[in-house]
Formats: structure tokens, C-alpha cells, sequence
């Protein structure tokens, strides 16, 4: 058999019978130089097949691949639609939300305050007037500002208001205090004929805890603690709808308790945006004050003045009717009534509120 | 049933048509059972994807030669495709691993036990020729295509057009093998 034969060819054409294959390749290997092209070529067509295969491999390998990675982007494509969702309900439903955590700061106010007294009674309508004409608790809501409080001695809070050792006598002298700012008044506020006679009141040890609270971002939000103790809340009634809820923190720390008040106005305004009011409550050092302690009737009311933008202690129960506004400084607690001023001592204990004779102290709280 | 019978007509027709996509087809249907057998039998996920990946290879070789009739379901021809295949794997790898044992032992040298063709010279040219005649040689020697289908596809005359062509491409091939390699070159041992 020679190189040229026809049937070399024809055999890798696959044109040869199986008679007619049997019998060239058994020629073939009789040739030597023939059988080596055979095989040379049987080792090239193998070779093809080889490639033919990793081909056909590649193409499964690549298309696999590809669906995993389509199907892998379908997911994080669909993770991130609910992502997004989720975002833009939270965004839409924040203010609701924010309704809620303060309802359910109000709760526990109301659990953990059972023997406070921060309710309204038959002076209610007079705190609803001051608040519905000057919209202070309804315009925002409460916030509680981490709050350091100084703690050594020596050491001043974010107020510069130094340590003070409860241990220590108060002073029972009233002093001008440098501390002390007074709120501008409207006229509203103490429209109302106040009593002559201010009663005996209950100066109280309102918490031992401190309160820590946390900020997110450009809202503030409080982290109410388990061992919270707030003074409670209460809910105005304002033409038959709620017009306002209250909650009372107190913050203390060495015997120097801060009041924190919130105003939830959602119900009120319509305005759920309210609850996002860059609240700057001033924490004043203070201790509440319970009057008339022989009843349990309801005795003061601490709100957010959004117009002031202060906090401000409305006492009640002095007589048939009272609206007074606070002034505190780290000793004594100041009080307003009918533009006679007295204060009141922080010491715990049942005590009368004493005239303020210092025109110096009279004016500085005038101012 | 008859419904199944036909899908079973249509997927061997369509592999015998050269539509690739069955392929992909069949893997994502079979992967998971792949996976499971495989994993069961001292393998792991990547021994299956390659078996699978081999089994879907076989089948499609198979699949273009006309005698073949698919007798059983696809998956399990499928199946049984990648039980031998893998027993295979296992026994070689359970031989590589006896002989290494052995000749750790024995110091042995031999080589020629397990030469095998090494065709990485033919690819190598095959990416050498041109992509008609790549096509062409991978049509008819992998593919099973018959001329007239060679024909068609690469727009020739007539099948007898492809078959001059082919004949002139295996002739290329050639050249392009032993001008660079000696025919030694052309086996491969194992270790």
C-alpha cells in the first residue's frame, strides 16, 4: 500500500464498509510507513475530537456561569428593590413610628411614675388655653439629649454647672446665680389670676437613675431605659380631641435631677413632621415638686415650650388655679406667682416657698 | 407518556440538530443529582460540575451517531453516564494512588504503563488554521455533521465542496503538526 491510496481518505471520510475497512487496515500495517500516516492522522483526528470536546465543555462552563450570575443578579437586584422599599417606608413611616416609640414612652411613664402626680385635673383647661395660644407642647416633641452630668467634684456639666455633693447643706440663702436664665413670658402664660397664698409643698427625690439617650443623625431620639423613671404623663383634651401627650424624664445624678418633658402633637397639628422639631431642651437641675402633698391631686405639668424653646413647669393646684412658670438654678427653684417671686429650696422635705425680697434677684429673674 | 416520549424525540433531535442549548438545558435540570451521587461516592460539588459537564459531553457525541436510540429517560441515561464515568475516575485515581504507593516503595521508573496521546499539539495547530477550517474539521470529527450539513453551514456550493475542503484542511493541519514536531512529541506520559 502507498501514501496516495484512496481509501486512506475514504477510511477517515468514514466511507469504508466495516468489510472494506477491516481489509485496508489490515494492509496498512503491512506498510510500515503507511501505518505511520495512519496513525499520525488517527492521532489528528483524535485530537480534534479532544478540542471539539473542551469546546463543547467551555461553552456549558461559560452559559452555567452566566445563568448563576443572572440569576445571582436577579437576586440583588430584587434584594435591593426591597432594600429600597424598605427605606422608603421606614422614610414614610418614621414619623408614625416616632408616634408610636413616644406613646409607648408614655406608657412607661405611666407604669414606672404610679405615685407622681402629673395629671390634669380641673386646672386643666387653664394649662390648655396657655398651650393652645402659645403652641408650645403641641409644636414638637421630646427628645432627650445625652446629658453628661458632672460627676466628680470639680467637674461641670455641658450646663457649667458644677458638682454638686448632695450630702452638702443646700443654701438656703437665694442668691443671684449665674446660671440663671429666664424665659421670656407671654402674656397668656400668666393670664390667669393666680392665688395670693402659695401652700406648703413636697420637694421630692424624683429619680436615682441617669437616663442615657442616644442621637440618630438630625433627629434625636431617646433610648429609654428599663430602669426608667419619669414623673408621668398625662393627655389634654382640647375640643373633644387629644391635643397633646406628656412624658417627664428626670435625669439625676448626685442629688441634682433634670426634668426632660415631651409633647407628642401628632393628633393635634396634623403635622407628623412635628415629632422631627430640633428639640434644645435646657436641662435644668431640679427637684420636683409636689403640692399639697396631704391629696393626690394632680400638681404640676412640665412641657416643652416650643415657642421658647424651653421647658416650662406649669405648678397647679395653688388655690383654685394656678399657672406658674419656672426658673431654677443648681440650688433653688424659683417661682411666679401674680409677679411675686419665691423659691423654693431643693432639699427634699415639705417646705413653703419663700418670698424673693433681692430686687437684684427679682430683677435678674424679671429679665 | 406520549407527551414525554416526545420531548424525548424532540431532545435528541435537537442535539442531533447541533442545538447546543439542550445541553444547558439538561445541566441545570440534572446538577442537583449530580451533586448528590457524587458527594455520596467520596467526591465533592467540583467532581460533580466536571462529571456532569463530561456526561452531557458523551451524550452529545452519542446522541449525533445514527444508530443511537435513547431507550430510557434522558435523565436516566444521563445517570447511568456519570455512575461510569465517575467509577472510572475512582478506580484510575485509586490506581494512580496505588502505583504512586508502589513505586514510593520500589523506586520504580516505568513510564510506559500509562502514556497516553498527548493532543495538545493538535489544538495548538487547530488554532493555527483557519476559523473555516477549524470549523470544518470540528463539524465532521466532533460534531458527526455529514458533508451536506458542512455544506450548508459554511456556505459551500455542495457537500462535495466540503469534502475537498476538509480533505485541504486535515493536509494543513499536517503540515502545521510536523513542521514544528517530531512525532516523539507526540506522546505524553504520566507520572
Amino acid at each position: 500500500m502507498k501514501r496516495n491510496d484512496p481509501r486512506i481518505e475514504q477510511y477517515f471520510n468514514f466511507e469504508l464498509s466495516p468489510e472494506e475497512e477491516a481489509e485496508f487496515l489490515s494492509e496498512a500495517k503491512e506498510s510500515p510507513e503507511v501505518w505511520e500516516h495512519i496513525q499520525f492522522m488517527q492521532w489528528m483526528v483524535e485530537g480534534i475530537k479532544e478540542e471539539g470536546k473542551d469546546e463543547l465543555r467551555t461553552f456549558i462552563a461559560n452559559r452555567i456561569a452566566e445563568e448563576k450570575e443572572e440569576s445571582s443578579g436577579k437576586f440583588w437586584y430584587a434584594a435591593a428593590a426591597v432594600v429600597v422599599t424598605l427605606v422608603v417606608s421606614t422614610i414614610i413611616a418614621w414619623p408614625y413610628l416616632q408616634t408610636s416609640k413616644m406613646s409607648e414612652m408614655a406608657t412607661t411613664n405611666n407604669q414606672v411614675a404610679a405615685d407622681s402626680t402629673i395629671a390634669l385635673n380641673d386646672e386643666e383647661d387653664v394649662i390648655s388655653d396657655n398651650l393652645e395660644s402659645s403652641n408650645s407642647a403641641t409644636d414638637s416633641a421630646v427628645i432627650l439629649y445625652d446629658v453628661p452630668l458632672a460627676d466628680e467634684k470639680g467637674e461641670t456639666d455641658n450646663n457649667g454647672i458644677e458638682y454638686k455633693d448632695e450630702s452638702a447643706p443646700a443654701d438656703v440663702n437665694i442668691a443671684a446665680d449665674d446660671n440663671l436664665k429666664a424665659v421670656p413670658e407671654s402674656e397668656d402664660k400668666i393670664a390667669k389670676p393666680l392665688p395670693a397664698q402659695v401652700g406648703r409643698v413636697e420637694i421630692q427625690k424624683l429619680s436615682s437613675e441617669v437616663i442615657v439617650t442616644s442621637k440618630i443623625k438630625s433627629k434625636t431620639t431617646a433610648k429609654i431605659p428599663e430602669n426608667f423613671t419619669g414623673l408621668g404623663n398625662s393627655k389634654l383634651k382640647l375640643d373633644g380631641q387629644i391635643m397633646t401627650t406628656y412624658s417627664v424624664a428626670v435625669i439625676e445624678k448626685h442629688g441634682a435631677s433634670a426634668f426632660l418633658s415631651q409633647a407628642d402633637s401628632i393628633n393635634y397639628n396634623n403635622d407628623p413632621y412635628r415629632n422631627q422639631y430640633p428639640l434644645k431642651i435646657k436641662l435644668v437641675l431640679l427637684r420636683g415638686i409636689k403640692s399639697n402633698p396631704k391629696n393626690n391631686r394632680p400638681s404640676y405639668q412640665i412641657i416643652w415650650n416650643a415657642v421658647t424653646q424651653q421647658t416650662e413647669l406649669y405648678l397647679q393646684d395653688f388655690g383654685d388655679q394656678s399657672t406658674l412658670v419656672y426658673r431654677l438654678d443648681s440650688r433653688n427653684m424659683y417661682l411666679e406667682i401674680q409677679g411675686i417671686f419665691y423659691a423654693l429650696n431643693l432639699k427634699e422635705g415639705i417646705q413653703e416657698p419663700k418670698k424673693i425680697m433681692d430686687p437684684a434677684i427679682i430683677k435678674a429673674l424679671q429679665d | 407518556m406520549a407527551q414525554k416520549l416526545t420531548h424525548e424525540v424532540t431532545l435528541l433531535g435537537r442535539i442531533r440538530s447541533g442545538d447546543r442549548e439542550v445541553l444547558i438545558e439538561l445541566y441545570k435540570s440534572h446538577e442537583q443529582m449530580v451533586i448528590k451521587h457524587v458527594i455520596n461516592h467520596s467526591g465533592d460539588r467540583d467532581d460533580a460540575q466536571d462529571l456532569l459537564q463530561e456526561a452531557l459531553v458523551v451524550l452529545w457525541q452519542n446522541a449525533r451517531k445514527s444508530d443511537f436510540e435513547l431507550t430510557v429517560k434522558p435523565s436516566t441515561y444521563l445517570m447511568a453516564v456519570v455512575k461510569n464515568l465517575w467509577l472510572k475516575q475512582l478506580a484510575r485515581k485509586k490506581r494512580v494512588k496505588d502505583e504512586t504507593h508502589i513505586k514510593s516503595y520500589n523506586h520504580a521508573t516505568e513510564m510506559n504503563a500509562d502514556s497516553k496521546m498527548d493532543y495538545s499539539l493538535v489544538k495548538k495547530a487547530l488554532d493555527l488554521l483557519g476559523d473555516t477550517c477549524r470549523n470544518i474539521l470540528l463539524m465532521f470529527y466532533f460534531d458527526g455533521f455529514d458533508m451536506k450539513t458542512i455544506a450548508e453551514a459554511n456556505n459551500f456550493a455542495n457537500p462535495d465542496v466540503a469534502k475537498a475542503k476538509k480533505h485541504q484542511c486535515m493536509k494543513q493541519l499536517e503540515v502545521i503538526i510536523k513542521k514544528d514536531y517530531k512525532p516523539t512529541d507526540f506522546y505524553q506520559h504520566e507520572a
